[in-house]
């Protein structure tokens, strides 16, 4: 650790066995009440030290941060000191006391009385990439954590991150041991990896969509091109008692309008219910408005360019074929 | 020029006007529920973290 | 109005007592009027060809992968394994009604100690850092797994070399391991290190067995530790070795603390292991439900449950769900597809209707000619399954193209079950056969009602 400190461009570090958006690390229960039967909240720990205001930059709400004395050694699987100080985030803060007093309150964690000395903003646990609602409940303990797997984390100066990073596998080899370097990670590299599976699954379904898209929008010009063909006499006896060019064009612009907004009033219907079925069955939210009307606009927007080739064709026919008797 | 004349265009081809009606309405079913959980993925993945400053954070893991 | 009539001489007329051959004639010649008509009218076709590849292809990727996900990983026997799980906590830990997924060590001792099943293994997660003989190289870290004896023929795990280790290698605490195929390769460059030793972290081993790829998906029997589609683990060693080292858990839930000590942790409420039996029979499966609920009852009995006996015995795939290895993102995933499948029929269905309408000048001239209802049905059927044929062979390229796209996407663990099997092939196929069934079978029919005369008038 010293000798992490004391490369150039660090200002400062500190072993914690877990990080945010890292996926696994160490719950914790807390109970308002000692002998309460279940938790009032689950949450996520840290260890932070008296290095976290430096290292993690998180913003102080309330109350004050650890202070120098308050750290103590915490080996791998060693009990919740009791009587400590913890700090909290402002989403755990408002989950426990909902009517605000959560600064200076004692809480028990492992059936052990922590005080509350401070609130801050936020700091997300390292499972919080999967969305759930306890995404901010953190708990920092003034604790300076000491075991085999370790985690260091590492503020740099800016514009240092790449050499620090490039030093760091070199320094702790030189202190020897048998030490496995699992990774080291830019923060924005572990947010990469900590999404990638939220992207992933974002990135397919606008594939999809846009395939949808464009599946409908051939559709169109194909039905909307024979229905031309079909149509060349009536068209053709149109043009011939007067209808112009453009009264043409704007008539299949019309038709479609039709169909399409009579479409998208079904289609909101069945987005609706789709949507309040997945409620039902999976995670997910009532749906606003919004992505509906920009969905409905977008068909709407689709429709009429996808019916414009079709409409000019239909346009183009000329006044003479309306001689040749009644078609259909 | 009236909507007569396209509701009577209509009247003739009331299967393929049903097919692209329930094309479109599908398509917009899918469209919006699938923008809409792209849009909550994509506001979870922008969440802040709370460290400041991300991009001067290093970690490095081991045992 | 330009329109082609059919060639005058139909084969409907052809005289032949030899049906098998007439009706080989006549598929011959409506894949040839087919093939004629789809050429006409190329940008229909195309159309018709590419959205239905485009909605086998969307729906048979995804379907490929969930495939993966929600496989049975080991059919053979997953009717004849079990997760017996019991509540030491009474309800309200984070589990709600359920108990826990994981055992205290407490249990387990028990479990093992009584013997019920025909086989049994307890397991848990550990993780080493290798040292390698070659100086030269660097220390790595390697996931392991520490099981019983029974593990493997429970399992059907395949050995390349050696085999496991015995029952006797159990009660004795051996410090034996089996290794990994992939390891072996690393450390041994894949000969057979049957007998040589491997150093975890500060323990030596020796190598008993090497295994043959073996990779269930998912890892059914690891759910509880983490990731169900990573790799296998490197290294297996007995359960047993495992506790008399105090070797590190990966993961553990507590609803008290346990003290500091090994022995503390040993005698906790902390759930930590997994234990999986092996229950050939449906009496077999009655008895060790029996005995898990008398073992509870008696817990309480003894004071140490104070809530009623909360005990599950789940095989393989009910224990799959329980855990939702499957995750939602996955199924709504299968819905998306589906419902785009479903739209690219429609669309289908509707080009498929516009094209056989603007060629009703074309039957009625065919029907004029003294085809029949029949004959028209076939003729536009033939041509319906030419165009599902090339659609599914487009849609196989449009799932290969899908797939290789995933894996870009996904994570690594996630992107190795993007890959085509046989089944998937089959699938895909039947699948294309039905759809264009389902998108043809309408305007089929409604070509052959044309009326003969009614059509002759306008030509």
């Amino acid at each position: 650790m010293a000798a992490l400190r004391a490369l150039p461009g660090v200002v400062g570090a500190y072993a914690d066995f877990s990080y945010p958006l890292e996926g696994g690390g160490w719950g914790c229960a807390i109970r308002k009440a000692r002998d309460q039967h279940s938790p009032s909240a689950t949450c996520a720990l840290y260890l932070v030290g008296d290095h976290a205001r430096k290292i993690l930059g998180a913003r102080l709400l309330e109350g004050r941060w650890f202070k120098p004395g308050e750290v103590v050694e915490r080996h791998e699987n060693d009990v919740i000191p009791p009587a400590r100080v913890i700090m909290v985030t402002r989403a755990l803060a408002r989950e426990l006391f909902p009517n605000g007093g959560a600064l200076g309150s004692t809480l028990y964690m492992e059936g052990t009385a922590q005080t509350i000395v401070g609130i801050i903003a936020r700091l997300q646990t390292p499972a919080a990439a999967g969305g759930s609602a306890d995404g901010e409940y953190s708990v920092l303990q003034p604790d300076r954590y000491v075991g085999a797997d370790y985690t260091y984390i590492i503020r740099a100066r800016p514009g240092r991150v790449e050499s620090i990073k490039a030093a760091v596998p070199d320094v702790l080899r030189k202190l020897g041991g048998a030490r496995v370097i699992r990774y080291v990670r830019t923060f924005p590299e572990v947010r990469a990896i900590a999404y990638r599976g939220s992207h992933g699954f974002a990135s397919v379904l606008a594939t999809v969509c846009m395939i949808l898209l464009a599946v409908t929008a051939f559709g169109i010009v194909g039905l909307t091109s024979s229905s031309v063909s079909r149509r060349r006499r009536e068209i053709g006896t149109r043009r011939a008692l007067g209808a112009t060019r453009q009264a043409i064009l704007h008539q299949f612009q019309i038709e479609h309008l039709v169909v399409a907004i009579t479409a998208c009033g079904i289609g909101i219907g069945f987005a609706i219910a789709a949507n309040l079925w997945l409620v039902g069955h999976y995670e997910m939210q009532r749906m606003p408005l919004l992505p509906v009307a920009v969905a409905a606009f977008v068909m709407l927007a689709l429709g009429q360019v996808a019916v414009l080739w079709p409409a000019l064709r239909a346009a183009s026919v000329p006044p003479s074929l309306a001689a040749k008797g009644d078609g259909r | 020029m009236g909507i007569h004349p396209v509701l009577s265009a209509m009247r003739r081809d009331k299967v393929g006007i049903l097919l692209i009606v329930l094309q479109m309405s599908l398509t917009l079913a899918i469209l919006c529920n699938a923008l809409f959980i792209i849009h909550l993925r994509l506001r979870d993945s922008a969440r802040p973290s709370g460290i400041a400053d991300e991009a001067n954070v290093l970690i490095v893991t081991g045992n | 109005m330009v329109r082609r009539a059919a060639p005058p001489k139909t084969s409907d007329a052809t005289k032949s007592h030899d049906i098998g051959w007439r009706h080989a004639a006549m598929l011959g010649y409506y894949l040839h009027l087919a093939l004629r008509a789809l050429r006409r009218a190329p940008i229909l076709t195309t159309l018709m060809v590419v959205t239905i590849g485009l909605g086998i292809g969307g729906s048979m990727t995804v379907l490929t992968v969930f495939r993966a996900m929600s496989g049975d990983p080991i059919p053979a026997k997953s009717s004849r394994l079990f997760v017996p799980q019991i509540d030491p906590w009474g309800h309200g830990h984070g589990f709600g009604d359920q108990p826990p997924d994981q055992l205290t060590y407490i249990d387990v001792e028990q479990l093992l100690r009584q013997r019920i099943a025909q086989r049994q293994t307890a397991m848990y997660a550990v993780h080493f850092t290798v040292i390698p003989d070659n100086v030269s190289r660097s220390p790595f870290r390697v996931d392991g797994r520490a099981v019983d004896a029974d593990f493997f023929p429970m399992f059907d795990v395949p050995f390349r070399y050696g085999s496991a280790w015995t029952a006797d290698d159990d009660r004795r605490a051996a410090n034996v391991a089996v290794i990994s195929r992939k390891l072996n390769d690393r450390l041994f460059g894949g000969v057979d290190s049957v007998g040589r030793s491997i150093d975890l972290d500060d323990h030596t081993f020796t190598i008993v067995g090497v295994l043959a790829d073996w990779q269930p998906v998912p890892r059914f029997y690891a759910v509880p530790d983490g990731n169900p589609f990573g790799d296998t683990e490197g290294v297996f060693l007995p359960f047993t070795r495992a506790i008399a080292s105090h070797m590190e858990w990966q993961t553990i839930n507590c609803n008290k603390p346990p003290g500091p000590s090994w022995q503390a942790h040993l005698r906790s409420d902390c759930v930590w292991l997994d234990f999986w039996v092996e229950l050939p029979t449906a009496a077999a499966v009655q008895r060790y439900r029996r005995f898990l609920y008398d073992y509870a009852e008696a817990q309480r009995r003894s004071g140490r449950f104070d809530w009623p006996p909360n005990v599950r015995l789940r095989d393989v795939p009910e224990w799959l769900a329980a855990e939702h290895v499957v995750p939602d993102t996955a199924r709504i995933m299968v819905l998306v597809a589906f419902g785009f499948l479903v739209v690219c029929l429609v669309n289908a269905t509707a080009l498929l209707l516009a094209k056989f309408r603007r060629r009703a000048g074309e039957f009625g001239v065919r029907r004029a000619l003294g085809a029949s209802c029949g004959a028209l049905f076939a003729q536009c059927l033939v041509e319906t399954v030419v165009i599902g044929m090339v659609g599914s062979l487009l849609g196989l390229a449009f799932t290969w193209l899908g797939l290789v796209g995933l894996r870009a996407v996904l994570t690594p663990d996630m992107a190795s079950l993007a890959h085509l099997d046989v089944a998937d092939v089959l699938i895909a196929i039947g699948l294309t056969l039905l759809a264009t069934l389902a998108a043809g079978l309408y305007p089929t029919w409604r070509a052959a009602q044309v009326q003969p005369a009614w059509q002759l008038k306008t030509s």
